[in-house]
């Protein structure tokens, strides 16, 4: 592998909190939450009735480049890239690249197109269903839309690992720059999630919090009355770039990718090793791929989804991983604002620590009440600045699917 | 049940790649009117969502896109549907 360095020149998110990473982050460094009763599909027979959804207004921001037909997670895709590509340090690289990559991550694709369609298929069997179906069931569908609106013709792929893709999308963009085959990959994770079937089944899994009376404190990582998750959607990418090209076109660069590691913990269905050793190893192997020390960590982004087995088992991870200094690193789930993201989570916590490490502050979230004698730094205070040398990012999937990224200040 | 000349021409410019408005008359050929195929039969979808009605998959299948605007409208005729303003 060689040993290329890669950086991180912009960064993009759409979700509860707002269409572009201004609006996003503004919310996120002072502790807001799109998480609110839920308008989009029918919950009135289920237990949890909130979540952190994407407002349909999204779509008056929409600037396509070319009218077509889009499915709804295409949308969020092109709306993502547009923010991306709009920003200073991006705007000259689709002309300074010949061959930029696409790697995004989808945990669902088109899912809730294919639910609508099944929906019509069986009610009404004589009637015909929509041409585009295919595409817009097709995972792939949010990179070839990217790809169409601005003509993108590099390397490019979905990946689909549950709510690890986002981490996964990005550890795989890195991998690319690092081996030569790339200079520049548009990186990340998207996802569409509020539909009928999918909800019914993140319900039945008793998954997601019923503390439907306090939306904005339904979701609490790590805290010692957390009942579970609370879905969100949206989108959220980064631009990756080698360093030497980087530098050349005159980019600032917001910091560095340092380190990607991957485990399968080959457990279970949806419930994480009780001990953690499966998210400790990814956790090991990210550090050691980036040469950096767990002494060197300043900020930890959990996977934190405010389940009681997942939370109990990344604490276990992190405990072994940090041990005595644990209290003392800055903990931040975010999950509790911006909703659990299922595929593009990932994606949207690199984006926050990209945007913490850039601006060496630390953000809090709204609650948290430490678990007996289980305590992390998390703040629910302002946010506060603090020296951010590297910082560490989870992704845990169903089925054990672990990812850890480490992003670094870049340092010439 | 009816439907207008500008709501079609609005089902039109949906179902295509088409990004200005165009005005869409009788007597234009079906691949004047800024759709391809997949737009042809995504126009079909959507007037039969819109109309709630269901279109004779032979009738669909014998229009080509030399064929003109006219040609849908007969189509659509069959089934009860007027044409206001055509």
């Amino acid at each position: 592998m060689n040993n290329r360095k890669v950086v991180v020149t912009a960064v993009n998110a759409c979700c509860s909190l707002g269409t572009e990473i201004s609006e996003v982050w503004d919310k996120l460094k002072n502790a807001k939450s799109g998480v609110n009763a839920i308008t989009k599909i029918d919950v009135d027979k289920l237990n949890t009735k909130i979540g952190a959804q994407m407002p349909d207004s999204y779509k008056s921001c929409l600037q396509l480049q070319k009218k077509e037909s889009l499915c709804k997670n295409a949308e969020l895709a092109v709306l993502c890239t547009q923010g991306l590509l709009a920003q200073s340090n991006s705007r000259d690289i689709l002309s300074y690249y010949n061959n930029i990559g696409l790697v995004l991550g989808s945990g669902l694709g088109g899912l809730y197109f294919s639910e609508e369609s099944l929906k019509k298929v069986f009610e009404f069997p004589n009637k015909r269903v929509h041409p585009l179906t295919v595409p817009f069931v097709d995972p792939n569908g949010i990179i070839s839309a990217i790809s169409r609106q601005w003509g993108i013709h590099g390397h490019q792929f979905t990946i689909s690992t549950a709510c690890s893709s986002g981490a996964n999308a990005i550890g795989t963009a890195l991998d690319l720059i690092r081996n030569g085959r790339l200079d520049c990959v548009i990186t990340g994770g998207v996802e569409h999630t509020f539909s009928p079937l999918l909800y019914a089944g993140f319900d039945q899994l008793r998954a997601m919090s019923r503390n439907n009376n306090a939306p904005h404190i339904a979701c609490q990582p790590f805290s010692k009355d957390r009942d579970g998750f609370v879905m969100g959607e949206g989108a959220a990418m980064l631009i990756l770039e080698s360093e030497e090209r980087a530098i050349a076109r005159g980019a600032t660069i917001l910091a560095e990718l340092s380190g990607y590691g991957v485990t399968g913990g080959g457990h279970h269905l949806v419930q994480p090793i009780e001990d953690g050793s499966d998210g400790f190893d990814a956790m090991a192997l990210a550090l050691a791929d980036a040469n950096v020390s767990p002494d060197e960590i300043d900020l930890i982004s959990p996977h934190g989804t405010g389940t009681k087995l997942n939370d109990q088992a990344e604490f276990c991870s992190l405990s072994k991983m940090f041990d005595k200094r644990l209290p003392n690193i800055p903990v931040v789930p975010i999950k509790q604002l911006t909703g659990h993201m299922l595929g593009a989570s990932g994606a949207m916590e690199a984006v926050h620590i990209v945007k913490s490490i850039e601006e060496q502050v630390i953000t809090p979230i709204i609650h948290y009440v430490p678990d007996g004698e289980q305590v992390l730094n998390i703040s629910t205070s302002a946010s506060y600045a603090k020296s951010i040398r590297a910082a560490i990012t989870n992704s845990f999937g169903f089925g054990n699917n672990n990812v850890s990224l480490v992003f670094n200040k870049h340092c010439k | 049940m009816n439907i207008s000349l500008e709501k079609l021409n609005e089902l039109v410019i949906d179902s295509g790649d088409i990004s200005e408005s165009i005005t869409i008359t009788g007597n234009m050929k079906l691949d004047e009117i800024g759709i391809d195929s997949v737009g042809f039969f995504t126009l079909i979808f959507n007037l039969e969502e819109h109309l709630n009605i269901e279109l004779d998959e032979d009738s669909i299948s014998g229009l080509t896109m030399k064929n003109t605007v006219n040609d849908l409208f007969k189509i659509l005729e069959s089934k009860g549907i007027e044409i206001i303003g055509a």
